[in-house]
């Protein structure tokens, strides 16, 4: 699952809109950072998912805003 | 000479003569006009000389050796180049990839950059057309991506090109720069095919005219020695005396009050105006004023900032469009293709939609009633389809054109229409009988808005009309006032596009880095919270963690590039670890495992773009299908235990070494990630799988083998995940 997420959040960046290996790169450490910050700071590991599922909704749902005004 | 010639040609559809009977030639050097109602079969024409569609019977001849056009690809390179109507450039590709998409110069499937923009100014250059290099065309005017349409055409050294309504979405002043371009290229000996509704501009363009007419051919003229007239004559068969019907409506109350609209997203500032019951109001403006958007303002299809709308002497509060359709106010898109009506449904269903709540009991359909409603609107209209169940992307676009109005007719209330450009593209009978059609709802009682930039059908029909730009309203005109060069004045300017641009790089800018921005933030946050994050140690300790991800991930974008999707990804991994392992264990080398593996991934992914491709199984389910059953070979092999046992110490090597510190897995991420970099951003293949993933359509004229890409998406996905520390 977090391949899907890392790629889908890739989609949010260097090529807005599109599917991209670099910005698939970016999306992975996301979510890599937020798993291990989480660990370090002794969060409950299934609190880490809401947070994760979370910050996914809203890094994706910001860009999908900006480019729906344009129809 | 006669460059092209088609003889006795017919295309036969299931249940349609689209033509019959084509006796066309072009001779060389010279522009040929192509004339006809909606329906008439001009487009099919195009699409046999484009390579599109085959003709049933008949023989098509080119250089006067007879051919069969097999595919796009094969009408380019025997030298006929097409410039569709709706565009067809994919709109985050830049000028120059767009042109050589399907043929870009490269060596080893890698491009080669610098040759395609030395090949596209020397393109430019030869035919005397500029067109911006370097940036997305989605972002340029509608007539400089028809510029870059033309030097596509004619990149092959084509010595024919065909333009279908090249004119129909761009100003005067765009046209009259395309006529100069097209002159010069007669002049450089190449035959052009000009399909248009206008007709002035087809006199004013073309040496000969072919009439085309219920997919007859009607004959080709010389222009000298033809009247308007008689053309329509032609086109119709029936004598069009005033192509602006005249009329004497009574002119009411006012029905729509705009005052101090702003919308500061798209610069419109200060817009009031009125319309009155069995009133037609034009607005005039060139693309770019403003004037869409004003429209689909006041339809509630955005937000305003501040202002008043009063419908029917109430203030109303328009807060998306199924509110104003409440009001009574209905909008006919200017892209009546994508905004005006659902493709691939019937007539009665596009016709039906908006008001199906009127047409139900307990949310079940009545359908007796809803096909009586349907097929009066039909009759009214005159809607020229085999049933009312014709899927409506088969009707000609005055047909599609009128199922957009005839969806409004069937509401309850109607009070205010908006027709957003509703003549465009269609041919000169159909708009006679559109304008009839608006004077018939504003007798009704209805406020019409007529948007149009062709001044001439403003003057023709519109009581009153208001001139934009940039946003703003600049004047007003009362019929018998009328001067077209004062409305053109205050018509012309520099485009709003220009200025937006400007005011969208900020937000461009920061929606492109937006995520990396939130990323440093995370690590901000974390750094400040727990003192261990930001340690070296742990830093590395994260990346390694994350190079399986990326990896996986990885081969996910590049199966989602050309538009596909991968279930499986999952459980072809954890399978991939669980035969490299045991195959290790089995005594095998590490190599060799490891091939086999890659082997067993790429066989997966073989498997499922044939299923995708040849079987035409949808990627999501096809792979679903195939993850569920790499799980159940995963569960064969290990009986549903841990693999465990003595690993070489070369393989080990893979998951726990490290080298300078680094563990050596974030190694291979980082040649993965480059590779892939590479391979999508700087070869043909990636390129290709880009430009299908934006419009598949648009890579199938460009002659690319969709097919095998989609194949080819799905087979690189599979990349060998790596063992998982979990496996150790």
């Amino acid at each position: 699952m977090d391949a899907i997420a890392a790629s889908f959040l890739g989609m949010t960046t260097i090529k807005v809109g599109r599917p991209n290996v670099p910005g698939t790169f970016v999306g992975a450490l996301i979510i890599g950072v937020i798993n291990n910050g989480l660990v370090i700071m002794g969060v409950s590991y299934f609190f880490q998912y809401i947070a994760k599922g979370a910050i996914i909704i809203l890094a994706v749902s910001m860009t999908s805003f900006r480019s729906s005004e344009s129809f | 000479m006669k460059v092209v010639e088609m003889i006795s040609v017919r295309k036969e559809f299931p249940g349609v003569v689209a033509l019959d009977n084509i006796n066309f030639s072009l001779e060389e050097g010279e522009i040929h006009g192509l004339v006809g109602e909606n329906g008439a079969g001009k487009s099919t024409l195009i699409n046999i000389l484009a390579g599109v569609f085959q003709q049933t019977s008949g023989e098509l001849r080119l250089f006067g050796k007879p051919v069969k056009l097999s595919s796009p690809s094969d009408a380019l390179h025997r030298g006929i180049g097409v410039v569709y109507q709706d565009t067809v450039l994919d709109p985050f590709f830049t000028a120059e990839e767009n042109i050589w998409l399907g043929r870009e110069p490269s060596r080893l499937s890698v491009l080669k950059g610098r040759e395609i923009r030395s090949d596209t100014k020397r393109l430019c250059d030869k035919y005397g057309i500029v067109v911006p290099l370097g940036i997305p065309v989605g972002t340029l005017s509608v007539a400089k991506q028809k510029m870059v349409e033309i030097l596509r055409a004619l990149s092959m050294n084509s010595k024919v090109l065909v333009l279908d309504e090249p004119t129909a979405s761009i100003t005067q002043s765009d046209t009259d720069n395309l006529f100069e371009i097209l002159k010069n290229l007669k002049k450089s000996g190449i035959s052009i095919i000009f399909v248009s509704h206008h007709l002035d501009e087809v006199f004013n363009l073309c040496d000969r005219i072919s009439v085309l007419r219920n997919g007859c051919y009607e004959g080709t003229f010389a222009s000298s020695e033809l009247s308007t007239r008689d053309l329509i004559k032609l086109m119709t068969n029936r004598d069009l005396v005033d192509q602006y019907p005249k009329r004497a409506s009574e002119i009411g109350e006012e029905i729509l009050k705009v005052s101090n609209l702003n919308v500061a997203r798209f610069g419109l500032k200060d817009i009031s105006f009125e319309v009155k019951r069995g009133e037609i109001v034009g607005f005039f403006g060139m693309v770019g004023s403003g004037r869409t958007e004003l429209m689909k303002s006041i339809f509630g299809a955005h937000e305003i900032d501040s202002g008043e709308i009063t419908i029917n002497n109430e203030k109303i509060r328009i807060k998306g469009p199924s509110k104003a359709m409440r009001a009574g106010v209905y909008l006919c898109p200017e892209d009546r293709r994508r905004e005006g009506v659902v493709q691939d449904m019937s007539v009665i269903d596009n016709l039906t939609s908006p008001f199906l709540g009127t047409l139900t009991r307990l949310g079940v359909i009545n359908s007796r009633e809803s096909r009586a409603r349907a097929g009066k609107v039909s009759s009214e209209l005159k809607i020229k389809a085999p049933s009312l169940k014709t899927i409506i992307s088969h009707l000609s676009g005055g047909n599609q054109q009128k199922v957009v109005l005839g969806k409004w007719l069937l509401g309850p209330e109607s009070r205010v229409f908006i027709f957003d450009e509703p003549t465009q593209g269609i041919d000169v009978g159909a708009k006679s009988e559109f304008y009839r059609i608006m004077q018939e709802i504003a007798k009704k009682g209805c406020g019409v808005l007529f948007v149009s930039s062709d001044i001439r059908e403003l003057l023709g029909i519109a009581d009153r009309i208001y001139v934009m730009r940039l946003g703003r309203i600049t004047a007003e005109f009362k019929r018998g006032e009328y001067d077209q060069h004062s409305i053109l004045e205050n018509a012309l300017s520099d485009s709003l596009a220009a200025r937006s641009e400007k005011m969208n790089k900020i937000g461009l800018l920061f929606q492109k880095y937006g995520t990396i921005l939130a990323l440093i933030g995370i690590v901000v946050f974390f750094s400040i919270m727990t003192e261990t994050f930001l340690t070296s140690r742990n830093l590395i300790n994260i990346l390694s963690h994350i190079s399986m991800l990326t990896i996986i991930a990885t081969g996910m974008t590049v199966c989602m590039i050309p538009g596909d999707f991968d279930m499986s990804i999952a459980s072809v991994a954890s399978l991939s670890g669980v035969i490299v392992t045991s195959l290790i264990l089995k005594g095998l080398g590490v190599f060799g495992s490891i091939l086999i593996t890659v082997g067993m991934g790429a066989l997966f992914g073989v498997i499922a773009g044939i299923l995708i491709t040849r079987l035409k199984i949808s990627a999501f389910i096809a792979t679903l299908a195939l993850g569920t059953i790499a799980t159940g070979i995963n569960f064969m092999f290990t009986r549903g235990q841990e693999v465990y046992g003595i690993f070489p110490d070369s393989f080990l090597a893979i998951a726990q070494k490290r080298v300078l510190g680094i563990p050596v897995q974030v190694f291979i991420m980082a040649v993965v990630i480059v590779v892939f970099t590479f391979a999508m951003e700087k070869t043909k293949m990636g390129k290709w799988m880009y430009s299908i993933g934006g419009s598949v359509k648009a890579s199938f004229l460009s002659g690319i083998n969709v097919r095998l890409l989609r194949v080819v998406g799905n087979d690189n996905l599979r990349r060998p995940s790596r063992p998982s520390p979990a496996v150790f």
